[in-house]
């Protein structure tokens, strides 16, 4: 579905991805694991158009999109889910759901758009009891779950998600995360950063590994969460060398 | 007849999408390689090439060739991309001069290899409900243990015969019905000729498949040994310094060894010149590991002589298949699965008083195989004119000192005139 061959790109210049190539297949869940800096967040903006990219290719459905416009690259089923302070702290939570949808939303549509707001407020009950409420008002998992429903509304055959477990709970992020494979299960495919790798390796089919702007490991999730270097580096919570111990 | 493959999704891969797993994989493992080995790292910054240089597979062959040499002057630890604590597994494959070379592997490394001995057995059409009789000796041929492993993966079960004697296999045959052979082709021979003298038929026998490798061995050798002992034989491939066996093997066509491309690129170079040769010219077969997190080995020359076919395959799979290796661009003889490194002879003479350095090697065929090693070796005049007890006791320590450092039998001559 998504094909990323030798792609660079730069702040400035400093270079913050060297010749990264990855690739995503249709209806797969595929983490990118890196300590910060790493490049990760810089890779997403490069997907979605939001940052530059030189050299290489990136295709989306066998075609070339590397530096599109963001709109453009929209238009095509792709979707960053926005961080989620980047909510319209003002609206409500049901106004925010609804500009998700303002690609394709039209006068004659309505009934489309509440079958669409039903299928999200299933996944996130917890929205249709907050749907009058104002985003600005509410707790950090249901902020995110809003992020991840706005972004759904654009009905998006691929979306990315940066960081979703930032700042959250363990219980919500397990929630975050349990929507996300239903989501999956139900036919999207996921470009996941996470630095909560744990969590990330647990769902993902596969992942790469990113350290100052390259790949340097790649496998499934479960592969790489038995990898030594993994533990190390990004299980540290849970793992400890024997002197440790 | 079934035609199985272990894992059909990568087995047979389209080939493009082949190419974009290869471009990732070696990306990350030049990525690994010129972080974590010093050597590497050195080879990279003399040619004055970085790792982002690595922008197509095309750009593989910009890199340094590897060669055993460079495992030898960098053991022990020069060699490894993971801190030796990550090793579960350590190999110590015959080095020259007293300097021996080591192979580590990760637990993952050890998996994967399991994984593609499962794909070749699957292929030679072994399943749960196969017996594989391993007799291959374990000390002098480690790889061998991947059989056990890997038959446990598939769920056939593994008759651990080893170095028993022929008449010994051949009863454990009977008595377990073996299914499967696997050995070098000169001891399949040997079984089958004591098979002969027994009176014992292949009728007897439960045996269906033979998996033979580790030594040459031509067609009309294959021919025989089917027809001695009733069975279709499979060669399969592997390289000591990667995984052996295991890099490649034949499917129910058995035309060529096909190549586990989504863990290693194959390239056929010419030997002298080191240039790549056009698909399907023969030529000295070049690994890329892609996969291994050990030690990985970029662009290792194998020594091998093979060509490489990459049309896809009526056996379903699109792996590349390589031509079964008959020749080498080294001087290294392999003797009944043995590899013989002259460089290893010129190591045991220069130990003993009175003898070398110059000797010749005479190879006593049996049946198209290398069967028995002689070494001519020159004598000082001073044991040539001894009593021949006394030359008798120098062949001896000679041949004990080969056995132990080759770890097969050698006969050895002097010549009483000069050669």
């Amino acid at each position: 579905m998504l094909k990323i061959k030798s792609v660079d790109a730069f702040f400035g210049n400093i270079q913050v991805l060297r010749k990264v190539s990855l690739h995503v297949h249709d209806g797969e869940v595929v983490a990118l694991i890196g300590a910060n800096g790493a490049g990760k967040t810089t890779l997403l903006h490069v997907i979605s158009g939001l940052h530059p990219s030189r050299n290489g290719s990136l295709t989306f459905m066998d075609r070339e999109i590397r530096n599109w416009s963001p709109e453009r690259i929209v238009a095509q089923g792709i979707v960053q889910v926005p961080e989620s302070e980047k909510l319209f702290d003002p609206l409500t939570v049901l106004e925010n759901l609804e500009l998700g949808a303002y690609l394709w939303h039209a006068r004659d549509r309505k009934a489309e758009l509440k079958n669409h707001l039903d299928r999200i407020y299933s996944l996130f009950p917890i929205l249709r009891e907050r749907k009058k409420q104002l985003a600005g008002t509410l707790s950090g998992g249901e902020r995110q779950m809003l992020a991840l429903g706005k972004a759904l509304m654009g009905r998006p055959r691929f979306m990315m998600l940066d960081e979703p477990s930032l700042g959250l709970a363990p219980l919500v992020v397990s929630e975050i995360f349990k929507a996300i494979q239903s989501l999956n299960e139900r036919g999207t495919t996921f470009l996941l950063v996470e630095q909560n790798a744990k969590a990330a390796l647990g769902i993902c089919h596969r992942a790469y590994v990113m350290e100052t702007g390259r790949i340097t490991l790649t496998g499934t999730g479960k592969e790489l969460m038995e990898n030594e270097e993994v533990k190390r580096a990004f299980l540290g919570k849970d793992y400890r060398e024997k002197w440790e111990r | 007849m079934n035609m199985s493959i272990y894992e059909p999704a990568v087995e047979s891969i389209d080939r493009s999408d082949l190419a974009d797993v290869q471009l990732e994989r070696l990306q990350i493992v030049v990525n690994r390689a010129y972080a974590n080995v010093e050597f590497y790292r050195r080879r990279f910054d003399e040619a004055g090439l970085v790792p982002d240089d690595i922008k197509s597979l095309e750009d593989l062959e910009k890199i340094p060739f590897t060669t055993r040499r460079d495992l030898i002057d960098n053991y022990p630890y020069g060699m490894f991309a993971v801190p030796l604590k990550d090793v579960v597994r350590l190999q110590f494959p015959m080095g020259i001069y007293g300097n021996p070379i080591v192979i580590g592997y990760t637990n993952e490394d050890l998996k994967i290899w399991t994984e593609l001995m499962a794909r070749i057995m699957v292929g030679a059409n072994i399943d749960e409900h196969d017996i594989i009789q391993v007799a291959f000796n374990y000390a002098l041929f480690p790889g061998a243990i991947r059989f056990n492993q890997s038959a446990e993966l598939i769920g056939a079960a593994v008759a651990l015969t080893s170095i028993a004697s022929a008449e010994v296999q051949l009863q454990i045959m009977q008595d377990f019905r073996s299914t499967v052979l696997a050995s070098t082709p000169s001891f399949a021979l040997h079984i089958a000729q004591v098979m002969m003298e027994k009176g014992i038929h292949p009728r007897n026998l439960s045996l269906r498949v033979g998996l033979l490798g580790a030594e040459p061995w031509p067609e009309h050798v294959r021919a025989s040994i089917e027809r001695d002992l009733g069975i279709r034989t499979f060669d399969i491939y592997g390289v000591t310094e990667l995984v052996e066996p295991g890099l490649a093997g034949e499917c129910h066509q058995r035309s060529g060894l096909h190549i586990f491309e989504d863990h290693f690129v194959a390239e056929v170079i010419d030997p002298s010149t080191g240039e790549g040769l056009p698909t399907g010219r023969e030529g000295e077969l070049v690994i890329t590991t892609l996969t291994t997190g050990a030690y990985p080995l970029l662009r290792y020359r194998t020594c091998d002589i093979t060509a490489i076919n990459r049309d896809p395959c009526p056996c379903g799979r699109t792996m590349a298949r390589m031509g079964r290796v008959s020749r080498r661009t080294d001087d290294m003889i392999v003797v009944r699965g043995i590899n013989v490194f002259p460089e290893k002879i010129e190591e045991v003479l220069g130990k003993i008083d009175g003898i070398g350095p110059r000797f010749s090697m005479k190879v006593t065929k049996k049946e198209g195989l290398n069967d028995q090693l002689e070494l001519v070796v020159d004598a000082s005049e001073n044991i040539l004119a001894a009593e021949r007890e006394q030359r008798d006791v120098k062949k001896e320590e000679l041949k004990m000192a080969l056995r132990r450092a080759l770890g097969i039998r050698v006969d050895v001559d002097f010549p009483t005139s000069p050669r």
